[in-house]
């Protein structure tokens, strides 16, 4: 299914996870936060939060800057 | 008896804080960090590019023991800061944030009614708040009624290290403020920073300055003397002179006889 | 929380000691210091060591910071009487309810006249002042008597018993712009000493009144004690706290100080401790060091020689003209007065010597309120 991620269109497959998205883009060890449709879902959900077709999915990062 | 800073609940002995603009590499700026003894480091919440290999900030300072402060920089209005505020806290598991919102791209002056805005919001969520603002005094006392946990005057403009512009504003907020006041933004050089605490800022902090110095690391040493030399002078106490004029002739006899 | 929980706390009899034993080095320190001054300074300014060495430089100093934060501009305000009716017993005043005397509440009728002849002097910045009585002269008589003064004022003050926040809250929808309530002692014991009966006999209401002031937004707030009533050293160091107090509590409260000597009234009091001249002189210029955007009052209880010898030194409003008898502006001498006037110059006198010495009296003061009652 498609799912927008960071501001691009991609092709995910069925019935995965926030967790497991994060862990194929090999972002695990970061800090990160997570946003889906806008709304933050925190990280002790995302085993449980599944992707939908047409999400809109946003992942930030700390870094240098201010 | 330690002079120590708390901010927050927390006692720091370093009242010097690095921002993390600007550095080539995470491995200079985690150096630079610990030449400046800084223990508190501002850094923002950005969008992740998992093509960009850029240094991770995070773990480096973490391991030095340094406090994080989170940014909401990028944010244009008080929605994008409060949402920036609740990323930085979901990915740090930190609930310290430095509001700051710059609209305005030529001069990066904080925008006063978002960043009140978005503190109000944040301070009711839970969050310690550290708003970035311009020298306003009466902007202070609204940020302090409604419970940041300092507030966070400029100097100058961000980068343009002219160092105390602001002068006369900071030191009404100094003389006001009942919670610590960190003159941020403007400070070029560490003259600039013994004058901030020279006239009582409780921190400064600073980014750009060592940044792009020629040598970080011996810049971060200058600032790290700095701000213990300012801070020493402002306790010591600076000396002054009783400044005297004529008195009328009634008011002159009247003293004659009161002085007795 | 309030001041009392800070002044409950307090033995203020210790001002004494601390007063006393200030030295010249702690008067210089007072006196040059950048930060913000302390009680031990305050105490160090109203010392006897710095009235014998320091005076001079206290006076010029005073002046100097009084004129850059005033200029050269003195509030003219004036007391209108309500009434002498007071249930209370304070050892020292007419007022008491122990004196025998015609008691007089103004009506609306006689409130107006009195206002009719205030304006003819010039003055739109009035103080109205009542003795304590919740029966008869309470919030409901307040409510009345403001829409009709306000008709005549710019500037409104008041000068009657404490209140509650929602009653300053009502009355400042109706104009009220300021409000005195003099402590007269800080002193918890001695304060139950002199003042017998009545409610304000309750120390803490009283005391927590500037607090209740601040809470209702009440633009400007009166404090101070009555010199000579208890130990001056003890009152004015309290006062110089409760000051800090406000400053920190209510940042957006303007605030007056006001410093009345004990004089002679029907009730027979003398004073424990009289304040001189000379000290008057010092404590004015310590007030003023010590805070420097404070509103200094001075009333008419001081003689003419003396109100304009200090007047440059540091004061911000006076009246002139003043009675202190309700009715007195347009009946004069039909009642009793609170206090004797020393200074009975008419309100014309006293501005022209102001003016020659280059002083300009505003009687015009614009109202603080932008929105008032319908």
């Amino acid at each position: 299914m498609k799912i927008n991620y960071n501001g691009s269109t991609i092709e995910i497959k069925d019935n995965l996870t926030l967790h497991s998205f994060v862990l194929e883009l090999q972002l695990e060890s970061r800090t990160i936060a997570a946003a889906v449709n806008e709304q933050i879902v925190p990280k002790k959900n995302w085993e449980k939060f599944y992707l939908q077709e047409g999400m809109t999915v946003d992942i930030f990062n700390l870094v240098a800057g201010g | 008896m330690t002079d120590k800073l708390t901010l927050a609940g927390k006692s720091y002995d370093s009242r010097l804080i690095i921002g993390t603009g600007k550095y080539a590499s995470g491995e200079i700026l985690a150096k630079a960090c610990k030449e400046s003894g800084a223990q508190i480091a501002t850094m923002a919440v950005k969008r992740i590019d998992t093509k960009d290999h850029t240094d991770e900030i995070v773990s480096p300072l973490l391991d030095m023991g340094i406090q994080l402060m989170p940014n909401t920089s990028g944010a244009k209005n008080a929605k994008e800061a409060i949402f920036a505020a609740q990323l930085a806290r979901e990915a740090l598991e930190v609930d310290w944030i430095k509001v700051e919102v710059h609209p305005d791209v030529k001069y990066l002056l904080p925008d006063p009614i978002e960043t009140f805005k978005a503190c109000e919001v944040l301070c009711k969520d839970g969050f310690k708040v550290f708003p970035y603002i311009n020298a306003d005094p009466v902007l202070c006392k609204r940020l302090e009624d409604i419970g940041v946990c300092a507030v966070m005057p400029l100097g100058s403009p961000i980068g343009s290290a002219r160092g105390l512009d602001t002068l006369s504003m900071l030191k009404i907020i100094i003389r006001e403020s009942h919670v610590p006041v960190i003159i941020d933004a403007g400070i070029g050089s560490p003259s600039d920073a013994v004058k901030a605490f020279e006239i009582g800022a409780d921190a400064c902090m600073v980014n750009t300055a060592i940044a792009a110095a020629g040598d970080q690391l011996k810049m971060a040493r200058a600032f790290n003397l700095a701000q213990e030399a300012g801070r020493m002078a402002y306790k010591a106490g600076l000396a002054d002179k009783i400044e005297t004029s004529r008195a009328t002739s009634p008011m002159e006899a009247f003293l004659k006889e009161a002085m007795k | 929380m309030s001041f009392y929980d800070v002044i409950e706390k307090i033995d203020i009899d210790k001002f004494i000691n601390i007063v006393d034993s200030r030295k010249d080095a702690d008067v210089e320190k007072a006196l040059t210091k950048k930060e913000p001054l302390g009680v031990d300074d305050f105490a160090a300014l109203i010392s006897e060591n710095a009235r014998k060495h320091y005076l001079k430089d206290m006076v010029n100093i005073s002046t100097q910071l009084t004129r850059r934060r005033f200029g050269r501009c003195v509030n003219m305000y004036l007391p209108l009487y309500l009434t002498n009716l007071c249930s209370n017993k304070c050892v020292y005043c007419g007022f008491s309810v122990m004196n025998k005397f015609r008691r007089v509440v103004l009506n609306l009728t006689q409130i107006d006249e009195e206002c009719q002849e205030i304006s003819r002097m010039g003055y739109k910045n009035i103080l109205l002042v009542s003795g304590e009585s919740e029966r008869r002269a309470g919030i409901d008589y307040f409510k009345e008597v403001l829409p009709v003064v306000k008709k005549y004022a710019t500037y409104l003050q008041m000068e009657v018993q404490p209140l509650s926040v929602d009653e300053y809250v009502q009355l400042k929808k109706l104009g009220l712009d300021a409000v005195s309530v003099y402590q007269e002692t800080y002193h918890k014991e001695f304060y139950s000493k002199v003042h017998l009966g009545g409610k304000k006999a309750d120390y803490r209401w009283r005391v927590e009144t500037p607090d209740r002031l601040g809470k209702a937004g009440i633009d400007k707030v009166g404090i101070g004690s009555l010199l000579g009533l208890y130990d001056w050293r003890a009152d004015l160091c309290s006062t110089a706290l409760h000051i800090l107090y406000m400053r920190e509590h209510y940042w957006k409260t303007n605030l007056s100080v006001s410093f009345p000597r004990l004089r002679p009234a029907a009730g027979g009091f003398e004073p424990k401790l009289p304040v001189s001249d000379a000290k008057l002189l010092q404590i004015i210029c310590a007030l003023r060091i010590f805070d420097n955007e404070l509103d200094l009052t001075l009333s008419t209880r001081e003689s003419a020689n003396f109100r304009d010898l200090i007047l440059p030194v540091g004061i911000t409003a006076i009246s002139a003209g003043s009675s202190t008898e309700p009715g007195g502006y347009a009946h004069k001498g039909e009642n009793l007065e609170q206090w004797t006037v020393n200074d009975d110059r008419t309100v014309d006198e006293v501005v022209s010597a102001m003016e020659s010495c280059g002083f300009e009296a505003v009687f015009q003061n614009a109202s603080t309120t932008f929105f008032s009652a319908v």
